[in-house]
């Protein structure tokens, strides 16, 4: 009957099919987007961008075969979250209703209940083929009164419903970190996505967190961000890389620009070294950074400073009274960084100071003083993430770095423990000081270098017109 | 609001849109094709019939293996689309099974799994492979393809 072999065909739907969250930041801290066909919460207090980041996906994935569906449930009505999206660059009015429909199930949940949501997804999928849906607030389904039982009941035919179409869900909610534990979306979830805000006094920071993602590798820990008119700008955390490959092979030597310094260590800095430099308000630390910088120019190199303290202007003038023309070694490759510890957001300076690095050719750099950047951050240890991971950075780049610390503020415990770790992940380490024979002298020391034979004693240390020098 | 259903049979529907592009997709019996369904997800069991009756087909279920084989002993489907896993029997031994018999020579098997068994299936004498979840044109349009291609066969053997 049957000459011919029947050929088996074959339609694999892609496992690692990704859906873009529309901001290339986020899918890189995703690995590459929301997995295909799966459901996704997205927690976080009120105002967080739950909505704006929902939004801003939606309108990157319209297609005009498959529609995308937002659903409204019991706490946001319809008109204030279409109102509030019209501010944002990527909203497009013409794909309203067609590619992105919204619906309003507000009245729907509270006469019939919790099975509403279903019904109309389940008519959804027959009758509109979704690519994406979107619930919002899904947190808002448990304020209808319901036995933990028929919550359970509910989430799983929720769930079975949705995994059994080819659909993406998005479950937005104004969920705490003890309702993870609590309800069952968590556990049918494939992505859990935190966004969280922190009031300052000046200023809010913003996270975004992943806190679980299925079969796919994602960066952890917090990742800043802000809204801004084209949605959620993220600075995505850096992560120390695995191996800093040139970091071994760096046997050069820096002149620091200080005379005498270099005996002192050895014969100079190692290239892609950090070196921290701690001291008292006027002991020289920047004196000794500017040295470092401008010597780097005079050797072409390109140099970064960067300052929290002094603007380009008067950075310019201290520039001016080591008897350098400030305009000449801007030519020639300095390049002066400055931003106001009070508007300063740590993560924005991180991706300013990688970019200057990367596009720039930095061959040096100063920090002056990183106790600036932990002052504005609330939270310190993330701080020190950063500069870590930063630090390792710049070695695999073959950067040198010197970092300044302002020490003894009246000794108390928190500078001491900066100071310890900030010279615990510092490869050396010099501390200034005021004399305690001489009145109006300063002294030097090189407390550590690490892989030479530095000299361990206290030397004295002057500033005059020609600068700073070890005498 | 459409209710979910639970039945395990959905009777025909009345013509739809889709049906009017149906070309050809009909038994040996002279009726609407009729599609096996093994599936045991109640969700993708009832989205996949409405799906598959909308476009003209015939839909009986099957919850497990051994059912199904009986069933389709009976009613000689011509596309039995089953889960690999299954009760009783998973879906490519009752795969096997099928093209083992003679008198089910003629009926088309489609494996529709959440694994991604393509080459065990095809090991199993299946026709086509699909992998989850639903999507309902693909289902469709390979459900078709299908069933033309079991025309060409037959017309094959008629002229043989």
């Amino acid at each position: 009957m049957m000459t011919e072999r029947r050929r088996t065909d074959t339609i694999t739907a892609d496992l690692g099919a990704r859906v873009q969250s529309g901001n290339p930041q986020a899918d890189e801290i995703l690995g590459g987007g929301f997995p295909a066909n799966s459901i996704n919460i997205v927690m976080g207090q009120p105002g967080t961008g739950k909505t704006i980041f929902a939004e801003q996906m939606l309108f990157h994935n319209a297609d005009a075969d498959r529609p995308s569906l937002y659903v409204t449930t019991l706490s946001e009505p319809l008109s204030k979250v279409v109102s509030y999206v019209q501010r944002f660059d990527f909203f497009e009015a013409d794909r309203l209703g067609v590619e992105i429909q919204y619906e309003d199930l507000g009245s729907a949940l509270s006469e019939e209940g919790p099975n509403a949501l279903i019904e109309w997804i389940d008519e959804a999928i027959k009758t509109k083929s979704p690519k994406i849906v979107v619930v919002d607030s899904f947190r808002a389904i448990h304020d209808l009164a319901m036995s933990s039982e028929d919550v359970r009941r509910f989430v799983s035919r929720f769930a079975g419903l949705l995994s059994a179409y080819d659909v993406t869900a998005f479950l937005l909610g104004e969920y705490s970190q003890e309702d993870i534990r609590r309800y069952p979306e968590f556990a049918v979830a494939d992505s859990i996505i935190e966004l969280a805000r922190q009031p300052l006094s000046s200023r809010d920071e913003r996270y975004l967190r992943v806190l679980k993602l299925r079969g796919s590798g994602y960066r952890e820990g917090q990742h800043a961000f802000r809204i801004t008119s084209a949605g959620l700008e993220l600075y995505p955390r850096l992560v120390a890389p695995r191996v800093p490959e040139h970091y071994e092979s760096l046997s050069e030597r820096l002149p620091t620009g200080v005379p005498g310094l270099d005996k002192l260590m050895d014969g100079g800095l190692f290239a892609g070294s950090t070196t921290l430099v701690v001291g008292m308000t006027g002991a020289g630390k920047t004196t000794i950074g500017l040295q470092f910088a401008l010597e780097g120019v005079k050797r072409g190199e390109r140099v970064l400073y960067i300052n929290f303290q002094e603007n380009p202007a008067q950075l310019r003038r201290a520039i001016a009274s080591l008897g350098v023309d400030p305009n000449k070694m801007q030519d020639q490759g300095l390049i002066l960084l400055y931003a106001s510890p009070v508007e300063l957001q740590i993560d924005s300076i991180v991706v300013e100071i990688f970019e200057a690095i990367e596009t720039g050719g930095v061959r040096r750099l100063v920090i002056d003083a990183v106790g600036d950047l932990a002052a504005a951050a609330s939270d310190v240890q993330r701080v020190h993430d950063y500069l870590y991971s930063l630090i390792q950075h710049f070695a695999a780049r073959g950067v040198t770095t010197i970092l300044t610390l302002e020490s003894g503020e009246g000794f108390t415990g928190t500078a001491i423990l900066q100071e310890q770790r900030f010279s615990y992940m510092s490869d050396n380490l010099i501390n200034l000081a005021w004399s305690g024979t001489k009145v109006g002298h300063r002294t030097i020391r090189v407390v550590k270098m690490r892989g030479s034979a530095h000299e361990h004693a206290v030397r004295e240390f002057e500033i005059d017109a020609r600068g700073a020098r070890v005498t | 609001m459409r209710r979910v259903h639970e039945a395990s049979k959905i009777g025909p529907r009345p013509e739809s849109q889709l049906q009017t592009r149906l070309s050809a997709a009909t038994s040996s019996t002279g009726g609407k094709a009729l599609i096996l369904v093994v599936e045991r997800d109640p969700h993708v069991r009832e989205l996949e019939a409405y799906f598959l009756n909308e476009a003209g087909f015939g839909v009986e279920f099957a919850a497990d293996g051994v059912d199904a084989l009986d069933q389709a002993r009976k009613l000689r489907p011509d596309i039995v689309i089953t889960e690999v896993l299954v009760p009783k029997m998973d879906g490519l031994a009752l795969c096997r099974s099928v093209k083992q018999d003679p008198n089910l020579r003629d009926t088309v098997v489609l494996v529709f799994s959440i694994l991604a068994v393509q080459s065990r299936a095809r090991e199993a004498g299946a026709d086509a492979f699909l992998m989850k979840p639903l999507a309902e044109k693909r289902l469709v349009d390979t459900v078709r393809q299908l069933l033309k291609l079991r025309g060409k066969w037959d017309h094959a053997g008629d002229t043989a």
